[in-house]
């Protein structure tokens, strides 16, 4: 499995669209980080890095604030998003690895039975 | 104590949100209205890093908190945006301070911030047409366009919209025309590209009986049509030399002769132009003169492609079914979540234009009052379908490839080569059946 990780100063960046660098993990089976490269992204325009993160075919995108057009973007592609996360890269990816990803990853206002902080698609016309 | 709570009062009751971090960039106070937009309790606030509850577009290099405590200079009302945790972004505005105690010594800073999201709502409340898809745009890269819009319609300063085709250069120039004093003075549009050069001359500034083959009475042109108002000039980068020297005069002189006069003429009218092309280019190239490009692009305007605004997709689709409805005896009432999808990852060559044209198609056929994705044609259709086939497809090739070379590596040891793959050996013998990979790529050493 390929994951990605935008990073600002060794977290996980706050702001999907601000973010420069990301990580790329690469885990195989029994919840083993197999590889880590870092990349910058090529854009600065967060339609760019949605597409760069497509190109590198990465299967979860695990992320900070992110807005929800884009998710729905990765979505679209089959990538999925765990969005509004916070820590360090490496002990959110083992938790989410290791399934037990709890609310002391996420960020504040994106707790509660998962209510919040997800994407439910575009208001439709009436 | 008593002038401390008072304080606190005063920052509880007002509608700006303000909050506080400490020298580790973790908030130390977070005031009510702070917990009203952002939607964040202040319990949940207080201890964590400003960036991850804030979560605005400064957040990272561009910090103005970060920037204050540098220099110690305030921002003052900077405009940007925060996600909120629906993934909505939130225009605000913000200022920054820096936080001292009673000693002069600086713990930290201060940033205030004001929702601007409201008045947005208020605008769209307050009329719906094209013109909104630009003065209330959802998109990051368009308000630098909202901006530029708002302070320039009050003046006469000649304005250049440069955007691909499509992109609604002639929307944008509208839009600055109602805004400015001259909206009840005409506005007048030609596109440059559609005329041959003769004609497009004697549309321009008009002609006198007899200047040429045809011309049996004197006529107006566009500029005096105009008058006070705005005249707006598309594809302005096909304009011939010769009319450009007319056009440069204009600008310059506020003058112009019809065509087979050598009487001068007053123009009053405000110029916008407006290219799909690279005016910079042209110029390099010889086929544009500079000091032309020098008189139109007082103020430039980069509008940019849809594909850069996805967010406003779904508004432009509501506002095209709405038009859609109101000129047909038809109601189409809803568009589904996958037409949607299909709509937001189609890459949009033909830009705003090419969306009204999908939508009215999609209005069209539609059955059921329901635009589904077998209302949209196939190559808008196809976008969602073909990214995730291609995906698929070339993720299974590079893992074909990828087996093959890591069984060259290890002499078609299928044990080790599991190990290197990270996989079990059972998937590696259950892939190399899949893939199909015969005998002869199996080599051994």
């Amino acid at each position: 499995m390929r994951i990605g990780v935008p990073v600002w100063n060794d977290r996980i960046a706050p702001v999907f669209d601000t973010a420069d660098s990301w990580l790329l993990f690469e885990a195989g089976p029994e919840e083993a980080i197999t590889s880590r490269r870092v990349f910058t992204f090529i854009s600065r325009n967060p339609a760019d890095k949605v597409a760069e993160l497509i190109r590198h075919q990465i299967d979860l995108l695990i992320c900070g604030a992110i807005p929800a057009c884009y998710s729905q973007l990765l979505e679209a592609s089959g990538c999925r998003v765990e969005a509004f996360k916070r820590g360090n890269p490496e002990a959110v990816l083992q938790a989410y690895l290791g399934n037990w990803l709890d609310e002391s990853f996420s960020m504040p206002g994106c707790r509660g039975r998962g209510r919040r902080c997800t994407h439910r698609g575009w208001r439709r016309p009436h | 104590m008593h002038e401390h709570e008072d304080y606190k009062a005063i920052l509880e009751s007002i509608s700006d949100g303000v909050f506080t971090v400490d020298n580790e960039w973790r908030i130390t106070s977070f005031n009510r209205a702070a917990e009203h937009i952002t939607g964040i309790s202040r319990d949940e606030a207080i201890g964590s890093f400003c960036s991850e509850v804030f979560r605005s577009s400064l957040c990272g290099n561009s910090c103005a908190l970060r920037k204050t405590l540098e220099t110690e200079e305030p921002v003052i009302n900077k405009s940007c945006y925060f996600i909120d945790s629906s993934g909505n972004r939130i225009p605000i505005t913000l200022s920054t301070a820096l936080f001292r105690n009673s000693a002069g010594d600086i713990l930290g800073g201060a940033e205030t911030f004001r929702d601007l999201s409201e008045l947005e709502k208020l605008r769209e409340q307050l009329q719906a047409s094209p013109k909104d898809a630009i003065l209330h745009s959802k998109s990051p890269s368009m308000q630098e366009v909202s901006h530029l819009v708002e302070v320039s319609a009050p003046y006469s300063s000649s304005i250049l919209i440069c955007g691909e085709t499509g992109t609604g250069k002639e929307v944008l120039a509208r839009t600055i025309h109602e805004l400015s004093p001259r909206q009840k003075e005409p506005f007048v549009a030609v596109n440059c590209a559609a005329l041959p050069e003769n004609l497009l001359e004697s549309a321009l500034f008009g002609h006198k009986r007899g200047a040429f083959t045809g011309a049996v009475e004197d006529k107006a042109g566009l500029f005096f049509r105009a008058g006070k108002g705005t005249l707006f000039l598309d594809e302005i980068g096909d304009v011939s030399q010769a009319l450009q020297i007319r056009l440069l005069r204009v600008l310059q002189e506020k003058e112009y002769e019809p065509v087979g006069s050598s009487k001068s003429v007053r123009s009053e009218a405000r110029i916008i132009t407006a290219t799909n092309q690279d005016l910079e280019k042209l110029i390099e190239e010889g086929t544009f003169r500079q000091d032309l490009y020098y008189r139109l692009n007082i103020i430039k305007i980069d509008l940019p492609p849809l594909k850069e605004r996805p967010e406003d997709i779904p508004a432009l689709i509501e506002f095209f079914i709405a038009a859609f409805n109101k000129n047909n005896e038809k109601a189409v009432s809803n568009i589904s979540s996958e037409a949607i999808n299909s709509l937001l990852q189609y890459h949009w060559p033909g830009n705003i234009r090419e969306l009204q044209n999908t939508i009215e198609r999609a209005c069209v056929v539609c059955h059921t009052g329901e635009i589904t994705p077998i209302c949209l044609p196939s190559e808008v259709r196809g976008a969602i379908e073909n990214s995730r086939k291609s995906y698929v497809e070339e993720r299974a090739e590079a893992e074909r490839e990828l087996i093959i070379s890591t069984l060259e590596q290890t002499g078609n040891n299928k044990v080790a080569a599991a190990a290197l793959l990270g996989m079990h050996k059972t998937t590696l013998f259950r892939k190399i059946k899949r893939y199909k990979i015969p005998a002869t790529h199996r080599t051994y050493k």
